[in-house]
């Protein structure tokens, strides 16, 4: 703007410049032709005064006049290149000229040889004013266009410079607006730079403060691996501080070594810079310190990269280790120490269920042989009796038999249930239909003379132990053809539901039924809920015990005197699908 | 083998249980059977007899059985240890034993004939059960006639 101004402006001052040399010039024409007019003038007025007095001083005009015409003639001539005079027009005036200087000498001439009247007669032809008339017409007229491109020449220069001034206000005036426009934006480039530059040197500080700060050491290194910063926590764990370690390869700073081996670690940087990528150091890392002092170390290494990816440096962040290394060993102690403690745990356990098996077996031998005693000599001693006729002796070595029996069903109750808790048992599949088939054709109590007992469709295979589940479902049909009102035939109805991965096996009876509020304790040990019937109540107990240890369940819908359905759930021995 | 004497066949017992040894002569005694019972507290003696061994010496008095009846558990020597001996006696495997035990386990019951009892029997409770049971195990083991 302002260089398109200036460029105006001094263009527009040529423009001018050359106005005014116009101008001089035709101020120059106009006086030089208005010289010629002059001189030609005095040398004609030289020449009356002589004519006239006849006395020669009055020449001197003339004389001095025709000196300097040459020069005037000169001067027009020269003012040919201006354009205004063509040379048509001053060959025409120098004629002119020529033609008068002829008749005002010869006039002369005539005055000094002839006399006065003799030139007057030349005077008289009016030749001479005719010619001299015609000189003024011609310089009068010349010196008119010199006024008309003088004048021309002025109006423009005026209106140049009008329109310099002009332009001159409105550049100046564009410029100012300019100028403060480019002084407020280079302001607030100014304040905008101030503030990045402050920003960055408060990023720059916070970073460099977190960078310190952290708790995990941190070495930054150049491209070529040679240290430019440490944290206070890789300068404690070196012993290396920043101002001494930069500049320095990492290998020197950073000295690691195996734990076991006690080899060098390979400088992961130099890892990093080769392979472009994140390296982990290996397990059991050791740092030495400047000082000697050894530190195991986790770390890992990275490279620095610009934004175009090339890698400019490498940052190596790395941990102290040895708190994590204490609580890994007394975790790796203590888990020692509980695999200790459960083994122990586990072999007294075995102790114990070897011992409590060893006790039932003893139960089993030693403790039936006193009962058998019992039974066998009361049944002696019934026998005695009947010779002695007494009926209480009968009665009361009746009710030692009746006893030892119940005694005897209680322990072999209880070892059976012993033997579901603790027995180790091998599973198997186990075809449930014909188990219970031969449940019913073996046992004495569920004889179809005795009972009805339908199974419905076929039972499915289930996974198991076979002597348990014989006693299970031994248990379960012995209690519902037991438990009916006298008289009555049992009848119990057994089918399967399969679900899933299981399978449940209901037996439905005709039986007295179990109101709600014994259902609960039906399956714990030693509970009889009906003092009429014979039993231990350990049965139940039994088949809960050996359903859950097959993974299953059992349970009990019943209503008094509507019969019970008691259900056992077994997982299949393959799964459908 | 000199004298197996099956017209009037001696059943041994090994038995420490007195009360037991009582009861099962008594139950011979109700089944009716005559057959003459010797009754040893222990397995070293059932060892000592079949050997001729002293207080078993005299033949005529002691002679060798035609049939054994072995409780498992007795001091000494028990069931099983007689069992294992019997089985080294190629002269006495003429000579059927039963086991005679109060335990029903079924590790016993294999044990037991795996190492050469013919049979197994678990002592009942009731005293007419085992009346039933002595008459069974002669039946089938006595009254089988053996080439003289």
């Amino acid at each position: 703007m302002l260089l398109a101004t200036i460029a105006m402006m001094y263009e527009m001052g040529l423009l001018v410049i050359r106005d005014h040399d116009v101008m001089a010039r035709d101020l120059r024409v106009h006086a030089d032709l208005a010289a010629l007019a002059s001189t030609i003038k005095d040398i004609e007025t030289g020449q009356r005064g002589y004519v006239i007095t006849g006395e020669d001083p009055y020449l001197e005009p003339y004389r001095l006049g025709l000196k300097q015409l040459e020069e005037r003639l000169n001067a027009v001539s020269a003012d040919i290149a201006s354009g205004i005079i063509s040379q048509e027009q001053f060959d025409e005036i120098k004629t002119l000229v020529r033609q008068k200087m002829d008749e005002l000498e010869e006039t002369i001439r005539l005055r000094r040889e002839k006399g006065l009247d003799a030139a007057l007669k030349v005077v008289h032809t009016n030749r001479g004013k005719q010619l001299m008339d015609e000189i003024r017409t011609q310089i009068s007229q010349l010196q008119t266009s010199a006024q008309i491109t003088f004048a021309d020449a002025s109006a423009h220069a005026s209106h140049l410079e009008r329109i310099r001034t002009y332009t001159f206000i409105a550049g100046g005036l564009i410029n100012i607006v300019g100028l403060i426009w480019a002084v407020q934006t280079i302001r607030a480039e100014m304040t905008r730079r101030e503030r990045a530059t402050l920003e960055t040197m408060r990023q720059h500080e916070f970073l460099s403060t977190t960078l310190a700060s952290i708790g995990d050491a941190v070495i930054l290194t150049d491209g070529a691996g040679a240290i430019t910063f440490l944290n206070r926590e890789a300068e404690r764990l070196t012993g290396w501080p920043t101002a001494e370690a930069a500049k320095r390869s990492l290998p020197e700073v950073f000295h690691i070594i195996n734990e076991h081996s006690r080899e060098r670690v390979e400088n992961p940087v130099e890892k990093v810079l080769r392979l472009g990528k994140v390296v982990g150091l290996a397990n059991h890392t050791i740092l030495i310190a400047r000082d000697g002092g050894e530190t195991p170390i986790d770390d890992s290494a990275a490279p620095i990269r610009d934004h175009h990816g090339n890698v400019f440096g490498t940052v190596l962040v790395f941990r102290d280790f040895t708190e994590q290394k204490k609580v890994q060993a007394a975790l790796s102690n203590s888990k020692v120490e509980l695999e200790k403690v459960v083994e122990e745990r586990t072999i007294k356990l075995r102790e114990m269920v070897a011992e409590l098996q060893q006790v039932s077996y003893a139960i089993s031998h030693d403790m039936r042989a006193p009962l058998r005693a019992m039974s066998g000599f009361a049944t002696l001693l019934q026998e005695e009796s009947r010779q002695w006729n007494n009926p209480a002796t009968t009665d009361y070595s009746n009710r030692i038999v009746q006893a030892a029996a119940r005694l005897d069903r209680l322990i072999q109750d209880s070892l059976h249930y012993t033997k579901a808790v603790l027995q180790e048992i091998p599973m198997g599949p186990v075809d449930l239909d014909e188990l219970v088939r031969g449940l019913i054709d073996s046992y004495p109590n569920i004889q179809p003379d005795k009972a009805d007992i339908s199974i419905e469709g076929r039972l499915p295979c289930v996974l198991g132990n076979e002597s348990l589940l014989t006693q299970c479902f031994s248990n379960v049909l012995g209690n519902a053809v037991k438990f009916v009102a006298p008289g009555v035939r049992p009848r119990v109805r057994v089918w399967a539901e399969t679900s899933g991965k299981m399978t449940t096996i209901r037996l439905e009876d005709n039986g007295i039924g179990i109101p709600a509020i014994a259902q609960a304790r039906l399956f714990k040990m030693f509970e009889r809920v009906n003092d009429n019937y014979e039993g231990t109540g350990i049965g139940l107990a039994i088949v809960k015990k050996v359903a859950e240890r097959m993974g299953g369940r059992v349970g009990v819908i019943s209503e008094p005197a509507k019969g019970s359905q008691f259900w056992v759930e077994l997982p299949l021995a393959q799964p459908p699908g | 083998m000199d004298s197996l004497d099956h017209s009037n066949p001696t059943i041994l017992v090994a038995e420490d249980e007195e009360s037991d040894a009582m009861i099962l002569q008594r139950a011979f005694q109700n089944a009716h059977l005559p057959f003459p019972l010797t009754i040893v507290p222990d397995g070293s003696r059932v060892v000592d007899y079949l050997e001729g061994a002293a207080p078993y010496a005299n033949r005529a008095n002691c002679p060798l059985p035609s049939l054994m009846l072995l409780d498992l558990k007795m001091p000494r020597m028990n069931g099983f240890d007689v069992l294992t001996w019997l089985a080294e006696q190629p002269q006495f495997k003429e000579i059927p034993v039963i086991v005679f035990s109060s335990s029903g386990h079924a590790s016993d019951i294999e044990k037991a004939l795996s190492l050469g009892a013919r049979d197994y029997q678990i002592k009942p409770l009731r005293f007419d059960v085992l009346v039933q049971l002595v008459k069974t195990i002669t039946d089938r083991w006595l009254k089988t006639p053996h080439p003289a």
